[in-house]
């Protein structure tokens, strides 16, 4: 059963919260920019993991090309949180449209050392460099993270955010457990997967738990 | 507006430079703890990739109860040297 939970938990977890956050999205009604933006990068960030996963699980049995699978997905995944949270980070501050060459900028930017940690991890055959990203990535995605939370606390229209407080509150979770996974200096590096793959678990169970909150919060019948 | 939007864009490039410095060092460090713990991915994913190289197991299950047994894992502000040195042993009743 931990052998069932620890290989397919996520796995089988990610359409269901997806299934989940549709249901919220269908039956939302006078939200904020913040809260129709996040609900749908949300959804788009769990299709990525299941697109993710069900190409893992087809390419299983090729090592070679599973690898490479993994180093791509990772990229992407990772320059999307970026994205998102950066955006987020925008909206929530009230940037105009104005600022998305910035945001641009300032993707590229962190983008480098995703795609150059990729590219090392391949040619060098090491995991440490995407190891040591994922470290750095995790940070700076939490510490984003954090200002968007208090942004949407810091305004009054809290219901009107309270998908959003959610999203992130999770995403908080994810990338502060996730931090305590792929960090250097824990003890018992043989564990670290699976570690973080816990982190993932408990982020999910968070966020399918929350729509629930949210339902009850906003006494919309969602099902 | 724009105090914050610089702001951003800071931190961005810092944390990207520190991040390259860190990761050109760590696929250069060649010490055996480092090749054994290059081959355990940490990065996030659901389905954990194969491991580039062959090592010894024996070899990782000795340097993880290694690192388990001789470093403190409990509350503290600073972490107390290892117990790795034969010179810090001090026989009882001396």
């Amino acid at each position: 059963m931990i052998t069932f939970i620890q290989q397919y938990g996520v796995v089988i977890l990610h359409p269901i919260v997806l299934i989940c956050w549709f249901l919220v999205y269908k039956n939302k009604s006078g939200d904020s920019q913040l809260t129709n933006f996040s609900i749908k990068m949300m959804m788009i960030f769990l299709l990525i993991f299941i697109i993710w996963d069900f190409i893992a699980l087809l390419f299983s049995d090729n090592v070679s090309l599973a690898r490479n699978i993994y180093l791509f997905f990772w990229v992407i995944i990772t320059i999307y949180e970026f994205f998102v949270i950066l955006k987020a980070l925008f909206i929530s501050l009230s940037f105009g449209k104005s600022q998305n060459k910035i945001l641009l900028i300032i993707l590229f930017i962190l983008s480098i050392p995703v795609i150059l940690a990729a590219i090392l991890s391949h040619t060098k055959r090491t995991y440490n460099p995407i190891n040591t990203t994922d470290f750095y990535n995790m940070i700076l995605l939490l510490f984003g993270t954090v200002l968007i939370l208090r942004n949407i606390l810091s305004t009054g229209f809290f219901v009107d955010n309270i998908e959003s407080f959610f999203i992130y509150t999770g995403f908080a979770l994810y990338f502060g457990l996730h931090i305590l996974a792929s960090n250097t200096v824990s003890i018992n590096f043989r564990y670290y997967w699976f570690f973080a793959q816990y982190a993932t678990l408990i982020s999910l169970i968070y966020w399918m738990g929350s729509v629930f909150f949210i339902w009850k919060i906003k006494s919309k019948h969602l099902f | 507006m724009k105090k914050n939007l610089s702001l951003i864009v800071l931190v961005a490039f810092v944390v990207s430079v520190i991040n390259v410095f860190a990761i050109i060092n760590s696929s250069n460090d060649t010490s055996v703890q480092a090749i054994v713990e290059s081959n355990i991915c940490t990065a996030q994913g659901d389905f954990m990739p194969a491991p580039f190289n062959e090592i010894d197991e024996t070899i990782v299950e000795e340097l993880s109860i290694e690192k388990n047994d001789l470093i403190c894992s409990a509350q503290g502000g600073v972490r107390p040297p290892p117990w790795d040195d034969e010179e810090d042993y001090v026989p009882s009743g001396s």
